[in-house]
């Protein structure tokens, strides 16, 4: 297919590495992380960083929506689903995320009616099928899947459909960067820039890491050529001294990124004083919920919820991870208690989690050897 | 494996909702501002195309949770 096959081209994936190989200086460590989750997933997939030389070295960022969601969260959704009536809609990662008292697989089981969708339009669906029943949107993900609860929500008030609500825990993905550049226990060199997130808010928003922090980003597709060529391009700015926001993902990504998806997103959503995120705690404005003008589909507010705040499991140490601090597998409980089958935390659930990547992969006996 | 269903394959995993799709747009309806499109693999979706300009039969675009937010260049 086309954008695909030849962004898996071996050769050129070979003279990339090479050109990486010629870039980098002998004796300097470089750490880049990679702030996506889709990223993360194709690195391991495709072993991009078997291809960089020994001192490259990348570290995976918050950038996945569901390992960052926070066990209060997951509680507060599963309060829901046990509503009388309650149709409890999200995506099926979600339903394997540890809260408390369980997953929502789990409330499931226990009678809750949950059901898995894959976009927040089957949710509404879903409650044109069932009028008599309350079809809560379970919403999370950051800019590249607000839009579409956005476009969802005008839908259901266009075509009046009173039984559809949202719990909505979108994130957005500059605060948290933000906070992991002022974070003293992380040393970054640069930044592979997510490329679909930038597909909908453009290069604009990341300018302030070279401007503030002095530090490279590249926008970059998800290609194994596309995260190689990238990470060349973030070499090369280390090495001619350069500090900028540059846009690898061309072909999709255009600098201003989609006007009317952040259109429509300013219209639904109005920034959150402050949201819990797991393993990084309390970020300001990291968060987006209803605005007022659709305050009548936000499902907290039609139901209410408990709200509690509830600590990670002392064994997991996805915050760590999420930070970039320790790498998967120096996890105490990863591959052990932790398991994609039974995951502790939440970087083990999706195959965008960077403990999940390591472990489907197989990455990790190689890496405790090196060890 | 997990139990994320069927749609959930090696190379996309839409149902952890943050991946995008590259699809060719097969119809359009442009009264309800919805496409029809195909994945490479032959698996169809309703998407929305609001957010877009310009949509037509032939396009491919990225799908994220089923709406199109960008335009592939040069797709043919």
């Amino acid at each position: 297919m086309r954008y695909v096959d030849e962004f898996r081209d071996p050769e050129l994936g070979r003279a990339l590495a090479g050109e990486i190989l010629a870039t980098v200086e002998p004796g300097r460590h470089y750490k880049l992380m990679e702030v996506c989750g889709g990223h993360t997933h194709s690195i391991y997939k495709y072993g991009v960083d078997d291809l960089l030389p020994a001192n490259v070295e990348l570290v995976h960022g918050p950038g996945c929506p569901v390992c960052v969601i926070p066990m209060g969260r997951v509680d507060d959704g599963i309060a829901l689903a046990h509503e009388a009536g309650v149709i409890f809609t999200c995506f099926g990662d979600m339903m394997r995320v540890p809260g408390s008292h369980g997953t929502l697989l789990e409330a499931k089981a226990q009678g809750a009616d949950v059901r898995m969708v894959y976009s927040p339009l089957d949710a509404l669906r879903i409650a044109k099928a069932n009028p008599e029943r309350e079809v809560v949107f379970f919403a999370i993900g950051f800019e590249t899947t607000a839009p579409s609860t956005a476009l969802t929500l005008k839908r259901a008030r266009a075509e009046g459909v009173a039984n559809f609500s949202c719990m909505c825990n979108h994130v957005t993905i500059v605060p948290p960067l933000r906070a992991l550049l002022d974070s003293p226990d992380l040393r970054l060199d640069g930044f592979i820039g997510p490329g679909h997130v930038a597909t909908v808010v453009g290069a604009r928003p990341f300018r302030f890491i070279p401007a503030d922090y002095g530090r490279p980003l590249v926008i970059a597709g998800f290609e194994p050529l596309d995260l190689l060529q990238a990470i060349h391009m973030i070499l090369r700015q280390l090495a001619d001294g350069r500090c900028e926001v540059e846009n690898q993902y061309t072909r999709v990504v255009p600098d201003e990124g989609n006007p009317r998806a952040l259109a429509v997103m300013a219209e639904v959503f109005a920034l959150r004083p402050h949201f819990e995120w797991r393993g990084l705690g309390f970020i300001s404005q990291s968060a987006l919920r209803l605005s007022d003008a659709y305050a009548d589909l936000d499902a907290e507010q039609r139901f209410g919820v408990p709200g509690v705040r509830v600590a990670d499991p002392k064994a997991c140490q996805c915050g760590e991870v999420l930070k970039g601090v320790i790498k998967p597998w120096e996890c105490k409980v990863f591959g052990t208690a932790c398991t994609p089958d039974h995951a502790i935390g939440t970087c083990m659930v999706s195959p965008e989690g960077a403990c999940a990547a390591y472990y489907n992969y197989g990455r990790f006996a190689r890496e405790r050897e090196v060890v | 494996m997990t139990d994320t269903g069927a749609r959930c394959g090696a190379e996309h995993c839409i149902t952890c909702s943050d991946e995008g799709l590259a699809m060719r747009v097969l119809r359009v309806d442009d009264e309800r501002g919805l496409a029809l499109c195909a994945a490479d693999d032959g698996e169809r979706a309703t998407v929305e195309i609001a957010l877009l300009e310009d949509v037509a039969a032939g396009d491919v675009v990225l799908v994220h949770a089923d709406v199109a937010l960008a335009a592939l260049d040069g797709a043919g």
